[in-house]
């Protein structure tokens, strides 16, 4: 296994909301290695782009404690390190896609402008050089005519083209880690693939490590190397692709695969998970999952911890670990 | 471009037929009669009616309006019942001192408000952003004309500092007029004793109008930017490792201003209401003071005047705004 770019340990934290801690990450596990493409997969409010934003330390640092736990990225603990060291990665080392192309860019400076500063602050190019390297960043993208888009403010262009520039942005500087999230959930069934492939593409082309955040198992099933399932706030399971999307072991990560769509099964009505998704305020005692598991048994009124079933998969689920230990 | 300013052309012909109408209207609505303010104690009805024969007081409404309008086409305001003399060449007199006064406090507001308010906005809930909105909410609560005894108190009266009434002090010549701008005026003549004095003469009522204005600015502008840093592109744009003042400056300002210009010129009218209060408490021989005087006396065309002339000047600052949003706004130039 090659070097570690990113290895989050034990990760928790709160938001401080209306004066009350709420515990929005707990114990959260995540790493990856360069070249590597990792999926960050959840439901809305599981904390998938808290975690994302944590990376680069953009969480509103009025609000946000850290209990406990360490991001390290290229060895370098993120969270005990100034807000000046960190500063310096963002952009550079660590690229950043958010999930709305439509307002991800400042509306009031064209698109070449944008790329151009972004260019700027992270090389020693002169001005010359950092305009070509504006036409060449758009290019890279896919971007057929670069000349006229460079000229032209974000609302002049679609959705996906917006998204290509918002990547252009991301990995102009060449940064080790590219954390997207939700990059394709604003836009076109069409245009989603032709932009995943574009985030493989150059990851491949530039060694780039990358965290895919969605919601969406069949987007990380086509990208992914890997993937970790968060439940809230908590890594529920993770493992190789192919094993935990095949061979799913928590009872989540099974409700989840049986809840997608299959066009072969037309006319059958689509599964859901039974339950309502917890209030974080009052996080229950044991798994957070019990109250809507299926499986659920005494055991289950204590918190599982992440536990190996295999090399990679890992599953934090006592009835997985009772059934491989029986 | 062109289009645009077409457009606003047209919509101040319409806007200032509309006041016309109004101003008219309005004149010869409100009970009391200039011919009595005007004749005397006790007049004999022969007075009364020679006096409304001689302004046309006589003829029907409609008739006088068409006379009233058609003499507006050619710059012609009217006469000064109280005076005799053209409106024409007074507003030209006391218009100057006006404007003077009410766009030195517009360019003190807006030199301190953007800045406050800025920095109320990235300082959000600090001790700073506390003292500013402090002195904010105090420019738009306090009145006016309590603001401006109260620097007289101090800066007059008390520490002699500054001179609390008209542009220049008696024993000093006006300028020789070329724009009717004491400071302009000054400047060519290169007295430079006299562009002094006309300073300290504008210090507190340009300080005591633009204080109200400033205070506006600030919240608008405070409540703007708050808006533009919570955007998904100021999240972009420091995920992508911008400074901190680029991004303040050229991601959240550069948005936040948008919204607050438009705002910023709606709220000229209130600048030229406040300079009518201003100009009575500091003695500032403008057109507030003319206005007052020609409202106690029921001098019709020139009240009709000075409405015209303000109604004329809000249009035209309102004009410039939406040109400097226009350029500022690449989305209007499509």
């Amino acid at each position: 296994m090659s070097e570690l770019v990113l290895d989050i340990k034990d990760l928790s934290l709160s938001f401080l909301t209306s004066g009350t801690p709420v515990s929005i990450l707990k114990s959260v596990e995540l790493q990856i290695a360069a070249g590597e493409i990792v999926g960050l997969v959840g439901e809305s409010g599981s904390g998938k782009s808290v975690t994302a934003l944590a990376i680069s330390k953009l969480l509103p640092t009025q609000i946000t404690t850290f209990s406990s736990g360490s991001i390290y990225f290229n060895g370098m603990d993120i969270l005990t390190s100034s807000e000046e060291s960190v500063a310096q990665l963002r952009g550079k080392k660590i690229g950043f896609v958010f999930q709305e192309p439509m307002t991800a860019l400042n509306p009031t400076m064209t698109i070449g402008k944008q790329l151009f500063h972004v260019i700027r602050r992270h090389s020693d190019l002169s001005k010359e050089q950092a305009q070509a390297k504006v036409r060449a960043a758009l290019e890279e993208v896919l971007i057929a005519k670069p000349e006229i888009v460079e000229n032209q403010y974000p609302f002049q262009l679609s959705g996906g083209m917006r998204q290509r520039v918002v990547i252009a942005m991301a990995m102009s500087a060449n940064p080790a880690l590219l954390i997207a999230d939700e990059p394709t959930t604003a836009l076109d069934v069409t245009v989603q693939a032709e932009i995943l492939n574009l985030i493989g593409k150059l990851a491949k082309v530039h060694g780039t490590a990358v965290l895919l955040i969605s919601h969406d198992l069949g987007v990380i099933a086509n990208t992914c190397s890997k993937v970790t399932v968060l439940y809230a706030g908590e890594v529920v399971e993770t493992g190789k692709v192919s094993d935990v999307l095949r061979t799913p072991l928590h009872p989540y990560t099974q409700a989840l695969v049986k809840s997608l769509p299959d066009i072969a099964a037309r006319g059958s009505s689509l599964e859901t998970i039974a339950g309502e998704f917890p209030d974080l305020r009052k996080r229950p005692e044991g798994c957070i999952y019990a109250p809507r598991c299926p499986k659920k048994f005494d055991k289950c009124s204590e918190s599982p911890v992440l536990m190996k079933v295999d090399n990679e998969h890992s599953v934090a689920c006592w009835a997985q670990g009772s059934r491989s230990s029986s | 471009m062109l289009r645009l300013i077409r457009a606003r052309l047209a919509m101040l012909v319409i806007v200032l037929f509309g006041v016309s109408i109004i101003t008219f209207l309005m004149a010869h609505v409100l009970p009391g009669d200039p011919t009595t303010a005007l004749a005397g104690p006790h007049p004999s009805q022969e007075t009364l009616n020679s006096i409304r024969a001689q302004f046309g007081l006589d003829k029907p409404l409609p008739a006088q309006y068409l006379s009233y309008l058609s003499d507006l086409f050619h710059g012609d305001l009217g006469t000064s019942i109280r005076s005799q003399q053209p409106v024409t060449h007074e507003m030209l007199a006391f218009f100057p001192a006006t404007l003077e006064l009410v766009l030195v406090a517009f360019i003190v507001a807006i030199a301190f408000g953007i800045p406050l308010g800025v920095l109320a906005a990235v300082k959000k809930n600090s001790f700073s952003d506390y003292i500013i909105r402090f002195f904010a909410v105090g420019g738009v609560s306090v009145p006016l004309f309590w603001g401006g005894l109260v620097m007289i108190l101090i800066f007059y009266a008390k520490l002699g500092w500054l001179p609390s009434s008209g542009r220049l002090d008696i024993e000093l010549n006006s300028p020789e007029s070329v724009t009717g701008f004491y400071t302009i005026d000054t400047l060519i003549a290169g007295d430079k004793e006299a562009f002094i004095n006309v300073l300290k003469h504008l210090v507190m009522p340009a300080l005591a109008l633009g204080y109200v204005q400033l205070a506006f600015i600030v919240r608008q502008v405070r409540s703007s930017m708050l808006d533009a840093l919570s955007q998904d592109y100021y999240l972009t744009g420091r995920a992508n490792g911008l400074g901190k003042r680029f991004l303040v400056v050229r991601y959240a300002l550069r948005n936040a201003l948008i919204p607050s210009i438009t705002i910023i010129g709606l709220s000229f009218g209130s600048l030229l209401g406040g300079a009518v209060v201003t100009e009575t408490v500091f003695d500032w021989p403008g057109m507030g003071k003319y206005v007052t005087d020609s409202i106690l006396g029921r001098d019709f065309p020139a009240i009709m005047g000075f409405t015209v002339v303000i109604a004329l000047a809000y249009v035209i600052i309102n004009l410039l705004v939406d040109l400097l949003v226009y350029s500022l706004d690449p989305q209007t130039r499509k």
